[in-house]
């Protein structure tokens, strides 16, 4: 159980394409009695996942969003966030969460295809 | 406008030169049949060929007399549709002079998927031709 870094919410797609730009909005709560430096690191699959905030300074009870994004790659991945606090001397690992973004594969598929005009040239 | 002289034949005789599906086409031996497509398309970036055929259908089967290939057509890549327009240029040459031709259009990768026939819409008419032109007499008047 967190004691700081409290990872309440993660969003991001269930699914995209191979290209879009994927973001994961990850919400953090200080859940002690004191100021304290919450911070939020990523990855999906291997590769690290980059914030929009290195750390926030966050008091007691309030909750941030850090936002990362990356490109989806050809086949899906499963994002992982870890909530960190600090304790003055080291950042502590609080908290872990992670979401499966599954790889969207588009079928071709046509509509109302048909002849307009045809004419002599 | 420069009229053609064969345009102007078939159109002097109240014969349409342009016409939308299902309206009949007349047509000189020889001319080119230029056939316009629309369609929409969803899925990943891809390059079709649309393709069209003047012929007869024969108990379901098109028995093409004369066909040809569009340009290659690149179509993005889109979860939503998005509306497209080609157009094939058939030369008659090989259609003998005959009513009621029929025509046909698919993207050549996808036939399955868009192709479209439209039955009696063409006649061909042969290639105009002059003969035993000639001085026949010469008169004071």
């Amino acid at each position: 159980m967190p004691v700081a870094a409290d990872i309440t919410k993660i969003e991001a797609p269930s699914q995209a394409l191979a290209g879009d730009q994927v973001i994961v909005d990850v919400s953090i709560k200080n859940i002690s009695t004191s100021d304290k430096y919450l911070s939020v690191t990523g990855q999906f699959d291997s590769s690290s996942l980059p914030f929009q905030f290195d750390y926030l300074l966050v008091s007691p009870g309030q909750t941030v969003i850090f936002r990362g994004w990356f490109n989806m790659p050809s086949k899906s991945v499963k994002v992982t966030a870890w909530g960190w606090y600090w304790t003055g001397t080291e950042w502590v690992l609080d908290d872990t969460v992670t979401k499966d973004i599954s790889l969207s594969v588009l079928t071709p598929e046509f509509a109302g295809f048909g002849i307009t005009e045809y004419n002599r040239r | 406008m420069r009229v053609k002289g064969a345009e102007a034949l078939l159109m002097s005789a109240g014969i349409r030169t342009d016409v939308s599906p299902g309206q009949k086409l007349t047509i000189v031996q020889g001319d080119v049949v230029r056939v316009n497509l629309s369609f929409q398309y969803r899925g990943p970036a891809q390059s079709v060929t649309p393709y069209a055929s003047i012929g007869k259908i024969t108990f379901g089967i098109f028995d093409e007399i004369a066909s040809a290939r569009g340009s290659n057509k690149s179509l993005s890549q889109s979860d939503s549709f998005i509306s497209y327009t080609a157009y094939v240029d058939i030369p008659s040459s090989n259609c003998k002079p005959e009513a009621n031709y029929d025509l046909m259009a698919k993207l050549e990768q996808y036939p399955g998927d868009t192709e479209v026939r439209l039955t009696d819409v063409i006649d061909v008419i042969g290639a105009m031709e002059f003969r035993s032109f000639q001085i026949t007499g010469y008169d004071v008047v």
